[in-house]
């Protein structure tokens, strides 16, 4: 089973991870979802964002763009990371389930394709 | 549309392309579903992105600013009609690096006053930035800043002690920073691409805390249905910081010295040495000279960690530091709070100046903190600050600057007085060597309440 965070704004993937408000939770069992549900952040702090992250046991997030800093520290907190992603949310999920998220088709302006940054959980 | 008319708009429109192309702000206009229609050069050169990618994207995915979801300023400005000029953030380049900027908005309108979109203008600030840090830097290192003599004797050895692989044992009362200076360490070091680890020794029983450190194998203890890594495997070629290194049992201490000597350790349950490739900062706030000398903490154990020491001054100590602190605070503030708060009154200052701070750094920004929920905008004043630091907690707590030494000498050695001759004014007076009526007059001006009865009414009866 893998949990994956969305970053969401205006159903859509939010801007900037590291002021977004807003999460869209996706379970999934071998690529069919098994359950989602919308979270929030109280905060705009690195560690406590961090720390919600692996409190809701999230393996990975697919946010928009997002600054080297807090990408280190969901690496630091075992948490793979997709980012500069931009689009509609349904369909990032679809790219995600279908795994054709690194092909650059939802990739930010100017973001050859989605990159990832990961570390080991503990 | 006469001839002439469309020819003297079309220079027009020529003469404005050609001016936008020339200066070195950012600009990109957006029609009303928030689409770019125009980027200039300036802006493709501060974003990293080219026309071509810009032009029909939404502007948040490709301007990517900190404003941009919960605080755009175009949105405002679309909203009220009015420009914003100057409002700082930052953007964040494809790299995940962030570039400090100060942005201006404006309404468009067509020929017919019809609303049709927004422009937005903005400037790259990172030459502005780093010089400010340059600057800055004197008083700095890392996010630690201070001004004060004793803590500039710090900085000057911190980078030596980062570049060295040496265990370094951090001392200093709760709340003085103990953890930031880890971090600082951390980031100084050649291991700062490594991860930095903090673990709270204090927080946690033993065979917990055992657990956590060292990790354990599947089937080591019941519930433990897979391996799990320690934090000394987890901070693999990174620092390890272990906080309130005091409270540790000294059978745990036994296995941290272990370690210490050997560079290596074994997981609960496994059997095989696992190296430890770590770099480890310890800290306390409690006296370890003392705990050794009553044997609570292993002597051997205090000498392998005070390899490198670094004793933290409290903050009543460096009360110098409070502006910049402070600053910093409302820096840090402004940007999670989304706030605009601009400083503190100068009456506040005095009042956090003339503070005792107990609770050193952490209460100071903590005291900040509470103050922006009072006042999110403008000066913080005395009013939003908590009672054991305003005028209206004087009387309980602590000095403040409102009372002069020399009155709260004067009011304790009255009190003294007055207690000890049983509240005889007469006898208190000649104690201290004073005129009675001067005394009168000092209980009067310093607000020194006399108990139900006194010396006269005891004499009387």
């Amino acid at each position: 089973m893998t949990k994956i965070a969305f970053s969401l704004w205006n159903k859509r993937i939010a801007p900037v991870f590291d002021v977004a408000r807003n999460l869209w939770i996706v379970e999934t069992d071998e690529n069919d979802i098994i359950g989602q549900s919308g979270k929030r952040f109280a905060t705009d702090d690195t560690q406590d964002r961090a720390l919600r992250l692996t409190t809701l046991q999230v393996d990975q997030l697919v946010c928009g763009a997002i600054t080297r800093s807090s990408s280190e520290v969901l690496a630091e907190h075992g948490i793979m990371v997709i980012s500069f992603i931009a689009g509609e949310l349904e369909q990032v999920i679809q790219a995600w389930l279908s795994d054709s998220l690194k092909d650059g088709h939802l990739a930010m302006p100017g973001c050859s394709r989605g990159k990832r940054r990961s570390a080991q959980r503990y | 549309m006469t001839r002439q008319k469309k020819q003297t708009a079309e220079i027009g429109g020529a003469t404005t392309d050609a001016i936008l192309e020339s200066i070195s702000d950012g600009v990109f206009t957006v029609d009303l579903d928030w689409r770019i229609n125009s980027f200039n050069r300036a802006a493709e050169q501060i974003t990293g992105i080219s026309r071509k990618d810009a032009i029909g994207r939404f502007c948040s995915e490709v301007f990517r600013s900190n404003m941009c979801e919960t605080n755009c300023a175009l949105r405002k400005t679309l909203k009220n009609g009015k420009p914003i000029i100057g409002r700082s953030g930052y953007i964040v380049d494809e790299e995940g690096g962030r570039t400090p900027i100060s942005l201006s908005t404006a309404v468009l309108k067509d020929s017919s006053g019809q609303v049709v979109g927004g422009a937005e203008t903005f400037r790259d600030l990172s030459e502005v930035e780093t010089l400010r840090h340059e600057l800055e830097g004197r008083t700095h290192v890392g996010e630690i800043v201070s001004r004060s003599p004793m803590m500039q004797r710090l900085f000057e050895v911190i980078p030596a002690i980062a570049a060295s692989p040496s265990t370094v044992l951090i001392t200093g009362e709760t709340g003085t920073g103990k953890e930031l200076m880890a971090r600082t360490i951390h980031a100084l070091s050649r291991r700062c691409k490594g991860p930095f680890i903090a673990l709270n020794c204090g927080a946690l029983p033993d065979t917990l805390l055992e657990s956590e450190l060292f990790g354990y194998k599947a089937g080591a203890f019941t519930g433990a249905t897979k391996d799990k890594p320690g934090r000394f495997a987890v901070a693999k070629g990174g620092t390890l910081f272990l906080d309130e290194i005091g409270d540790v049992s000294p059978a745990l201490q036994v296995r941290l010295l272990r370690v210490l000597q050997e560079h290596s350790f074994e997981p609960l349950g496994g059997t095989e040495t696992v190296p430890a490739d770590v770099r480890i900062v310890v800290a306390t706030n409690r006296d370890l000279t003392e705990l050794t000398k009553n044997g609570t903490f292993r002597e051997d154990l205090y000498y392998r960690i005070n390899v490198v020491r670094i004793e933290l001054p409290p903050l009543r100590r460096r009360k110098e530091d409070i502006p910049l602190l402070v600053d910093q605070f409302i820096v840090k503030f402004n940007r999670l709070h989304h706030a605009t708060v601009r400083g503190v009154s100068p009456e506040t200052l005095s009042l956090l100046m003339a503070h005792n701070w107990p609770g050193n750094v952490r209460e100071l920004e903590n005291i900040i903190e509470r103050a922006f929920v009072l006042c999110p905008n403008g000066i913080i004043g005395m009013d939003h600050l908590p009672d054991e630091i305003s005028f209206r907690g004087y009387r309980s707590t602590v000095p403040t600057a409102l009372q002069s030494a020399r009155s709260l000498l004067e009011s304790q050695a009255i009190r003294t007085a007055l207690e000890r001759n049983g509240y005889s004014r007469l006898a208190a007076a000649k104690e201290l060597g004073m005129h009675k009526s001067t005394l009168f007059r000092k209980i009067k001006q310093l607000g020194i309440i006399p108990p139900g009865k006194d010396g006269r009414s005891k004499t009387a009866r």
